[in-house]
């Protein structure tokens, strides 16, 4: 026996504590009158004896209590005798099962030498079944019956993910500390060398592994349709553009056809000029679609190891612009003016601005709306912030631009935040700029705002919200507040070039057409996504209610409960994802492989060779023959805590019955 | 058994029941007026006029005693004797020391003397025997004179009511000064907890017997001074000295029960030597079974 933290047994002295308490405290206590002592003798030597016995339980659970947790911190342990054959080495083989492996018959040629490794494998010796994709799943074992293991190198199919051996060391670092094993893995991948972590150190193996790598023969020129910039939603009549880059990796200059194919129907054909090991665009400007959603697809025609990298999936839209009305007060039009401008630039922003004054929202029905923008609207009606309340419930998103209105009207409408009233540049200065202090919210991303010159805000107090930028003198200009599941966002200066120069600024359209974006939900529009990549479902607004995800075979992904209930879905396969949510809110999702697998290029000898060395430095497995007794450490520490646990229980007990009794006395 | 399964009239007269009515007056009348009822004898009974028996006339007895109902209805002459022929006189004596105020539950033994003392004055007053009352503890503190005059009951009462828990208790002072003002034969009732050595106690009462009268003690105790049933060790204080002792459970379990037992052993048969009566009463006891057994006894004495 012996203690792997001894130094905790200096904890043994508050033993010392309960001691004192019982046995050294002078017992003080109230006198109780009585109307004659005459007949009592002081013997106070037989109390001070009868208390000290009658706390002697309590007295011994509170010393339990304080051993038993200075124990269990200095960590006993046992050494335990053990026999060999449950400690000797554990096949793992390693079976990659990523996109590139559905190249020729790589998956094949990994099952077949996984088997022959399996049948070399001494019959008595446990062994386990991995597959290795961007995480690693274990399939099979350990055990020493063969069948499952047969079954588990028989059942492993390719999927459309990437590789990652950084994610196989953390599993093989996870399963050795678990087994206290000795891990002889055969790895058998075609060992891509995108599949390499960014550091090599993710690549460490813990003692007792030794990784033997099996490599699958890949020689042969690759081409891929790398990416296609595609439009996710159109919104008017005419034909649209599509850009696709075609990659080469290990190949030879040649000309390759390329088609653009919508919903089946090839509607346009290229020839492309790819240069050796290189890139090249081709474009299409034949896009045209009818309203709904579209499968779409860039295809290329070539004879090479990976076939199935040779088309590229993308989703798009055709819709009618969705309303948006922005509410200005008085005959302050001119921030209209800037924020129309700015939202329909692209022509792709997928919304239309109606602008109108306060003074004509009385009754307005803003259902049909996808956002509104208050441009400086002072105090509201009391029925216009109903109505926007209402609307935000349903899950939209209000724009409220602050301006000398805000002044002297009291908290800002929606958000109610307190006006401090009017922030002037500091130091005299004619302006200030102003800084993103989260550059990853939807709405500024991508955005600068060091140039922009504000030349006054509206100082508020933001309390519990949001602040997404602030100007220099640390006042916020952007704020973000929820109500319900609907967004509201608020500016503190206007939307026009009178308090800030922003109108004049490239900033400023992204900045309208991001907003309105995020405030609009534009998001549950079509989306091109990478395969393995976990799509968030919205559920914040529902109630419950089944959003019902198709995967590309057709069949639906997630089960009844798992519809009603799930915040996000994982796409895995390569195809299109519908996505069926309540409202109308429907998505079309463009899955592709990570195109990293398309490069076949695998890791260079001696870096895998390093690797490999790193593993059989540690005392290598060997595979088990005969038996061998030796002893391990078993630490209690554990066992002991679940005891003081237990006596802590049982103090608390016995203390509350004395304290009971006391008062009953 | 509780008194009130043997004796269903009396089930309203537990101490604790009595202590929230509102007056001694009620209290006493409660208490006598059922006590009466439960006697189911003559209503003659008390200090003096208690009917002995019929004896037949014979030459030489005085006439003024036969009874001529008795000779209507059955034409023979019988004499209906009395003991006692005159009125007596009782003087009740309430120890309103310190120690009296100790009370375990809702009485007190003060509580208690007071009701027991109420009871006996009204008694006194149905039997229209003169009764009078000091309340005392190391010195008279309160001196009603006996008397029949009307209002003496509320007198008495009164002085009773307004008696409280006081000073240390001595029995020398008040004895003599009852001795002094003792004017006539009749009976004393001494209520207290007789918290002082037998010796001393008797010594200073037995005067009274010797000149004749009477001696009645009732000794009021709480059910915990009889049984303190201690669960853990506490420190006492005398509420007549102040004084603080710890005490173990054990030695009151044990030691200090063996005292009080002889305490009160030894009170008794002092007291009876001396010619006096005792009766021990605890104040959880029925008041009315204590005057029965206090009226049993001095039947039986007559």
């Amino acid at each position: 026996m012996g203690f792997l933290a001894p130094w905790f047994l200096a904890g043994l002295a508050a033993a010392a504590l309960p001691l004192w308490l019982h046995l050294l405290r002078r017992h003080r206590q109230e006198p109780r009158p009585f109307s004659s002592l005459m007949f009592f003798e002081p013997r106070t030597q037989s109390s001070v004896l009868h208390r000290r016995l009658r706390y002697l339980l309590l007295l011994a659970l509170r010393l339990v209590l304080l051993c038993l947790l200075a124990l269990a911190f200095a960590n006993p342990y046992f050494l335990v005798s053990f026999h060999s054959s449950s400690s000797g080495p554990v096949l793992v083989l390693v079976l990659d099962r990523s996109f590139s492996m559905r190249s020729a018959d790589h998956l094949d040629q990994a099952r077949a030498l996984a088997r022959r490794a399996l049948s070399a494998w001494p019959s008595g010796g446990p062994a386990e079944v991995l597959a290795l994709d961007a995480a690693v799943s274990v399939l099979a074992g350990p055990t020493t019956d063969r069948s499952p293991l047969n079954a588990a190198i028989a059942s492993i199919q390719p999927t459309d993910l990437n590789t990652s051996f950084g994610a196989l060391a953390r599993a093989l670092r996870g399963i050795e500390s678990t087994q206290h094993r000795p891990l002889d893995v055969r790895l058998f991948s075609d060992f891509q060398r995108t599949a390499m972590p960014p550091s090599f150190a993710d690549l460490t193996l813990p003692p007792g592994v030794r990784l033997t790598a099996s490599p699958i023969a890949a020689s042969g020129p690759n081409w891929t349709v790398e990416s296609v910039n595609a439009p996710l939603q159109i919104f008017d009549a005419g034909k649209k553009r599509v850009t696709a880059t075609v990659a080469g990796f290990n190949t030879p200059a040649s000309s390759l056809p390329v088609s653009l194919v919508l919903d089946g129907r090839v509607l346009e054909s290229k020839t492309v000029a790819v240069p050796a090991n290189g890139r090249a665009t081709v474009e299409f400007q034949s896009l045209d679609t009818p309203y709904g959603f579209h499968r779409g697809e860039v295809r290329l025609t070539a004879s090479d190891l990976l076939p199935a990298d040779n088309a590229f999936p993308f989703a798009v839209e055709r819709s009618e612009p969705r309303p948006a009305l922005l509410l200005y007060s008085g005959n302050r039009s001119r921030p209209a003016l800037f924020y129309r401008t700015a939202l329909e630039a692209s022509g792709a922003s997928g919304f239309s601005l109606e602008a109108r004054s306060l003074d004509q929202a009385a009754g307005l029905d803003l259902s049909p709306f996808a956002f509104v923008v208050l441009s400086d609207p002072g105090r509201i009606s009391p029925s216009l912030d109903r109505s926007l309340r209402s609307f935000l419930r349903l899950g939209r998103g209000v724009l409220v631009a602050l301006g000398p209105f805000a002044l002297n009207a009291g908290p800002t409408p929606l958000a109610g935040y307190t006006v401090r009233g009017e922030d002037q540049p500091p130091r005299g200065d004619a302006s200030q700029s102003a800084v993103i202090s989260d550059s990853a919210h939807p709405s500024l991303r991508g955005l600068a705002l060091s140039e922009v010159k504000f030349y006054s805000s509206i100082a508020v107090d933001p309390g519990p919200a949001r602040v997404l930028a602030r100007l220099a003198d640390q006042t916020p200009l952007l704020l973000e507040q929820s109500l319900g599941s609907g967004k509201i966002l608020t500016f503190a200066s206007t939307l026009d070039n009178v308090a800030n120069d922003f109108p004049l600024h490239p900033s400023f359209v992204p900045f309208v057409q991001q907003t309105a974006r995020y405030l609009g939900a534009a998001g549950e529009g079509p989306r091109d996504l990478t395969a393995g990549a976990v799509f968030d479902l919205h559920r914040e607004g529902d109630s419950g209610a089944a959003i019902d995800v198709s995967g590309p075979d057709g069949k639906r992904v997630l089960s009844l409960a798992e519809a009603a209930s799930a915040k996000s879905v994982t796409l895995d396969a390569a195809g299109f994802y519908e996505i069926h949510a309540p409202a109308g809110r429907n998505s079309l999702i463009a899955v592709h492989p990570d195109r990293r697998e398309s490069d076949l290029t695998p890791v260079p000898a001696e870096t895998l060779a390093l690797w490999t060395a790193a593993g059989a430095s540690s005392p290598a497995p060997s595979a088990p023959a005969g038996g061998e007794n030796g002893h391990r450490p078993r630490p209690v520490g554990l066992y002991l805590l679940f005891l003081a646990l237990l006596a802590a229980l049982a103090e608390s007990v016995v203390s509350v019955r004395y304290l009971w009794k006391k008062e009953g006395a | 058994m509780p008194a009130s399964s043997t004796h269903p009239l009396q089930r309203f007269l537990d101490p604790a029941i009595l202590m929230g009515l509102a007056s001694l007056d009620l209290v006493a009348r409660t208490v006598v007026d059922g006590f009466i009822a439960g006697l189911h004898r003559s209503p003659d009974f008390g200090f003096s006029q208690e009917f002995a028996e019929y004896r037949a006339y014979s030459p030489g007895d005085d006439l003024r005693h036969i009874d001529w109902n008795v000779f209507a209805r059955s034409g023979r002459l019988y004499l209906k004797r009395f003991r006692g022929e005159t009125n007596t006189q009782i003087t009740i004596l309430l120890d309103a020391s310190a120690s009296m105020g100790y009370a375990s539950g809702a009485v007190s033994k003060l509580d208690y003397a007071r009701f027991l003392a109420s009871s006996l004055a009204y008694i006194a007053h149905r039997q229209r025997d003169a009764a009078g009352l000091i309340v005392f503890d190391e010195e008279v503190r309160d001196y009603v004179a006996p008397s029949t005059r009307q209002g003496q009951l509320a007198r008495i009462l009164h002085a009773v009511s307004r008696s409280s828990a006081g000073r240390s208790t001595a029995f020398h002072a008040p004895f003599l000064h009852f001795q002094k003002a003792l004017s006539r034969r009749g009976i004393a009732v001494v209520i207290s907890d007789f918290y002082d050595q037998p010796e001393t106690i008797i010594r200073s009462v037995e005067p009274l017997r010797f000149r004749g009268n009477d001696l009645v003690l009732f000794h009021v105790l709480d059910p915990r001074e009889l049984d303190p049933a201690l669960k853990s060790s506490v420190l006492l204080r005398d509420m007549e000295t102040g004084a603080a002792i710890e005490v173990a459970p054990e030695y009151a379990g044990r030691e200090y029960r063996q005292r009080i037992s002889a305490h009160i052993d030894d009170l008794r048969a002092r007291a009876r030597a001396a010619g006096a009566e005792y009766f021990l009463l605890p104040t959880d006891r029925p008041l009315d079974a204590a005057l029965r057994e206090y009226i049993a006894v001095r039947q039986g004495r007559q």
